[in-house]
C-alpha cells in the first residue's frame, strides 16, 4: 500500500494519463498480492496473454521424472536444469508485469518449477546411489585389489 | 544399466510392463511396474491440459507428479531391497 502510494506521488509530473495508468497498475498490483483470481473478475484485466515458456517449463519438469524410467539418471536432471534456468527468466518477466498474464499460464509455470525442483533432487539422489554403487563395487572387487597389491609390491617400499 | 553398474535401475521392468500392457494383461503390467499406469495417466492429463486448458489442471498435474515420484522411489527401493537380500 505505502509503496504504491509513494510510487504514484513521485510520478505526478508525467501528466494525467500516465497518472491514471499508474493508479490502475497499483490496483492490479494490490489484487495480485492478495489473490490472483480477483484480477480475473475485473473488466480491466481480461487476461488472455500467456506467459512465455510456461508450457515448456511444465513439460520439461514432468519429463524430468518420466525419463528416469527409461534412461536412468542422465537425461532427467539435465531437463530439470533447463526448466529451472528458463523459469528464472520467466520469473523476472512475471514480476515486471504483474496482472498482465493469464492465471492458468502462471499456474503452469509454478507447477512446472516445483516439478523441476523435485525431479532434479530425485535424479541427483539416484545418481548418487549409482555413484556409490560403482565406488563400492570397485573398492571390494578382488581383481582390482590384487592388481593394486602387485603394483605396490613392485615399487619395493 | 544393470549390466553396466551392477545395480537395479529405477526403470527396471518398464519394458516387461509395456509388453504385458500391449498384450492386454493389465494386472500383470501393474504387478511388473506399478508406476507405469500413473505415468501414462499423467502424460495424458498433461497433453489435454496444454491443448484445452483444464480448470485446476496445473494443481492436478502437481499432485499426480508427487504421487508418481513417490511411487517410483518406493518401487526403486523395493527393487534394491530385493537385489541385496
Amino acid at each position: 500500500m505505502d509503496n504504491n502510494q509513494s510510487y504514484n506521488q513521485s510520478n505526478r509530473g508525467f501528466g494525467n494519463e500516465s497518472n491514471n495508468n499508474n493508479q490502475q497498475y497499483s490496483e492490479t498490483n494490490q489484487s495480485n498480492n492478495t489473490n490472483y483470481q480477483q484480477t480475473n473478475n475485473n473488466a480491466y484485466t481480461k487476461q488472455i496473454i500467456k506467459l512465455p515458456n510456461s508450457g515448456a517449463i511444465l513439460t520439461l519438469g514432468i519429463l524430468s521424472i518420466v525419463t528416469l524410467c527409461c534412461c536412468g539418471p542422465t537425461i532427467g536432471p539435465i531437463l530439470a536444469i533447463i526448466a529451472i534456468a528458463l523459469s528464472v527468466g520467466v520469473n523476472r518477466e512475471l514480476k515486471s508485469k504483474p496482472g498482465y498474464y493469464s492465471s492458468t499460464s502462471i499456474g503452469n509455470f509454478k507447477a512446472g518449477k516445483i516439478c523441476a525442483i523435485i525431479g532434479l533432487s530425485i535424479g541427483l539422489i539416484i545418481f548418487l546411489i549409482y555413484f556409490l554403487g560403482v565406488i563400492l563395487d570397485t573398492a571390494f572387487n578382488q581383481d582390482i585389489i590384487d592388481a593394486f597389491n602387485d603394483v605396490w609390491n613392485e615399487m619395493n617400499y | 544399466m544393470k549390466t553396466w553398474f551392477k545395480l537395479p535401475c529405477p526403470g527396471c521392468g518398464v519394458q516387461r510392463s509395456i509388453w504385458e500392457l500391449l498384450n492386454g494383461n493389465i494386472y500383470n503390467s501393474i504387478i511388473e511396474y506399478p508406476p507405469l499406469f500413473t505415468i501414462i495417466l499423467m502424460i495424458l492429463i498433461l497433453v489435454l491440459h496444454l491443448k484445452f486448458e483444464i480448470k485446476n489442471g496445473a494443481f492436478i498435474l502437481k499432485i499426480s507428479f508427487i504421487i508418481n515420484s513417490i511411487l517410483i522411489i518406493l518401487n526403486y527401493f523395493y527393487n534394491l531391497y530385493n537385489y541385496f537380500l
